[in-house]
């Protein structure tokens, strides 16, 4: 089947409009220039029902509502982090993605602080503020691994999600590249194995843990990466699969 | 862009070319080439163009399928020669080459037909530019060759090799299931490379930050110098060598492969060391920080014992080392023939 074959130049300005219009940022000017063009446009029909699948994947995704002192620390990082980072590819998706991941970055760097000994001197002040935070807890323990098992089931759903949109598209791939990145997913795939494994033996390992969400948000990057190779691919506009290897540095 | 408009873009830019001066010729000629991979004959059609580029300009070069050689050289002018290979001359017209340019950047873009996929074209690019020239290299799929660029840098590949040698401005070297290999390279920011299934080898680098990562390959920093380096892999070693700046950090982290530092011994450092179920060891005697092993004041060894985490100090403990492996070795060793064990 041959599919999405659009020439028009301007696709490239209506990406962003259409990055707005699932954000639901769009004015109604906005709208009327949007929807002419996709009227016309398959390939941006498609970047826009992928974008709306990704939108409801993580609409279904149930709100974390960590406790308030973990929250007070963790917000003022992710303001940072958002102030500090480019626009990023798909806004509405990576974002919730991206918290997700510093969500459980930051938990997963209290464990360590709740169950390893205490070092001699924090490492440096965010450090201290997290051990702070635990230890005015109560049934701290179960809170951190309640935090955890929530974090784990947001990546399990994204990358469903991703991998969802993946399968749909993977012909627009070249039949190696895409033989080349379900290899390596597969290789990430045997290390959540692996550290979920471990875990079961070792719920309180830090390594474990450590290990399983570093290999999640590789897998949920490389699944964001793919996607937008096929959404490029997509566009006939082959020249720009390059430049989506911005993306591979965060891998 | 259907074929008549193509075509009479193709004319236009044709008449344009015809009319640059001097200083911007270009040559178009067809011959049939020796046999391709499928040992069906080859056609093939040479293309070349030479260009002003005065200092502080950039070349930006876009190709889909074939390799890319820049060279850095003396001279103020950009020298672009091109090979596009095919079964026929009507394919091989069907793949433009288009050169833009300004004052101070040239631009070459390699135009498929965006309405016809397996168009069996490939075009490589040999081109040298003036050394100080800022370069942007893209491919989809072919390797990438870049020597003596003093201008800023970056090279990604989908599909192939990026090779990089001595370039004094570099930003980025990437590629989705090719080799990274950079030899002598130096910026004075962050450089970051990543590949997704190939092996990631630095060596002779020099930049305030270094970013590498793979999935499936290795990651080999030899002889790198940089105040914070982050090397990750899923699979593959994690190798790094290089002297420790006071104050710096270094990350390295493996799932299944082994973590290993060359450390000089001149160098005083903090290390946090942790694997699940390999082994950590150190050739030089590490001081604990608290608890966990090795005991203070322990002989340098081997610390066997899953699950495992090590915390302390060398020396004035100047930098920082964060060496973590899921199943795989960490090793601090001291002699560079321990890297290959």
């Amino acid at each position: 089947m041959e599919r999405h074959t659009s020439a028009d130049p301007a696709c490239g300005r209506f990406a962003a409009l259409i990055h707005d219009r699932v954000d639901g940022a769009l004015d109604a000017g906005a709208q009327q220039e949007l929807d002419a063009h996709l009227a016309s446009c398959a390939a941006c029909r498609e970047l826009l029902s992928d974008l709306d699948a990704i939108k409801r994947t993580a609409v279904d995704i149930p709100d974390l509502t960590p406790r308030s002192e973990v929250w007070t620390s963790l917000s003022a990082r992710l303001a940072a982090e958002a102030a500090a980072r480019p626009r990023p590819f798909w806004t509405g998706a990576r974002v919730a993605l991206a918290m997700a991941a510093t969500l459980v970055v930051a938990v997963t760097s209290s464990v360590w602080l709740l169950r390893a000994p205490a070092p001699a001197a924090p490492a440096d002040a965010s450090a201290g503020a997290a051990t702070e935070v635990i230890q005015s807890g109560g049934n701290l323990v179960q809170d951190v691994d309640e935090h955890l098992r929530i974090a784990d089931e947001h990546y399990v759903k994204a990358i469903a999600g991703l991998e969802q949109v993946v399968k749909s598209g993977e012909g627009a791939l070249d039949p190696a590249l895409a033989a080349t990145l379900q290899k390596n997913l597969g290789v990430i795939d045997q290390a959540i194995t692996e550290s979920r494994e471990a875990i079961k033996t070792q719920p309180n390992s830090q390594l474990a843990q450590t290990s399983l969400f570093e290999a999640l948000r590789q897998k949920v990057s490389l699944l964001e990466d793919t996607v937008a190779l096929i959404n490029v691919m997509r566009k006939g506009d082959q020249a720009g699969a390059a430049k989506i290897l911005g993306g591979l540095s965060k891998s | 862009m259907n074929s008549t408009h193509r075509f009479l873009a193709f004319v236009a830019a044709a008449a344009v070319l015809a009319a640059a001066p001097a200083s911007a010729a270009s040559l178009y000629s067809t011959a049939a080439g020796p046999l391709g991979w499928d040992g069906e004959p080859q056609q093939t059609e040479k293309f070349s163009k030479t260009l002003p580029l005065p200092k502080g300009g950039s070349l930006d070069l876009s190709n889909i399928s074939g390799d890319i050689v820049i060279t850095g050289g003396a001279g103020d002018q950009v020298v672009i020669d091109a090979v596009k290979r095919g079964k026929s001359t009507e394919d091989l017209k069907l793949v433009q080459i288009e050169v833009a340019s300004t004052a101070t950047r040239v631009e070459v873009r390699t135009q498929y037909p965006r309405e016809r996929r397996n168009v069996n074209v490939s075009v490589d690019y040999t081109v040298s530019v003036p050394r100080a020239a800022g370069v942007t290299v893209r491919t989809v799929s072919g390797n990438l060759n870049l020597a003596t660029i003093d201008g800023e840098l970056m090279a990604d590949s989908v599909s192939g090799d990026v090779n990089v040698k001595a370039a004094s401005r570099l930003e980025s070297a990437r590629s989705v299931s090719g080799t990274v290999t950079v030899a002598s390279a130096a910026s004075d920011g962050d450089i970051s490379f990543a590949s997704v299934s190939g092996d990631v080898k630095l060596s002779q680098v020099k930049a305030r930050g270094i970013d590498a990562s793979s999935v499936s390959g290795g990651v080999t920093l030899a002889d790198v110098t940089c105040g914070r380096a982050k090397a990750k892999s899923v699979s593959g070693d994690i190798v790094f060598g290089g002297p420790l700046a006071k104050g710096g950090r270094y990350s390295l982290q493996s799932h299944s492969g082994n973590v290993t530092v060359l450390a000089d011994g001149k160098t005083g450092f903090e290390v946090s060391a942790g694997t699940f179920s390999g082994e950590i060891s150190s050739d030089l005697k590490i001081v604990s920080a608290f608890g966990g092993e090795p005991p203070a004041d322990s002989p340098p060894g081997r610390h066997r014992g899953p699950g495992q985490r090590v915390r302390g100090s060398f020396g004035d403990g100047g930098a920082f080392l964060e060496l973590n492996s899921f199943s795989g070795d960490v090793k601090i060793v001291t002699r560079p023939a321990e890297l290959r064990k």
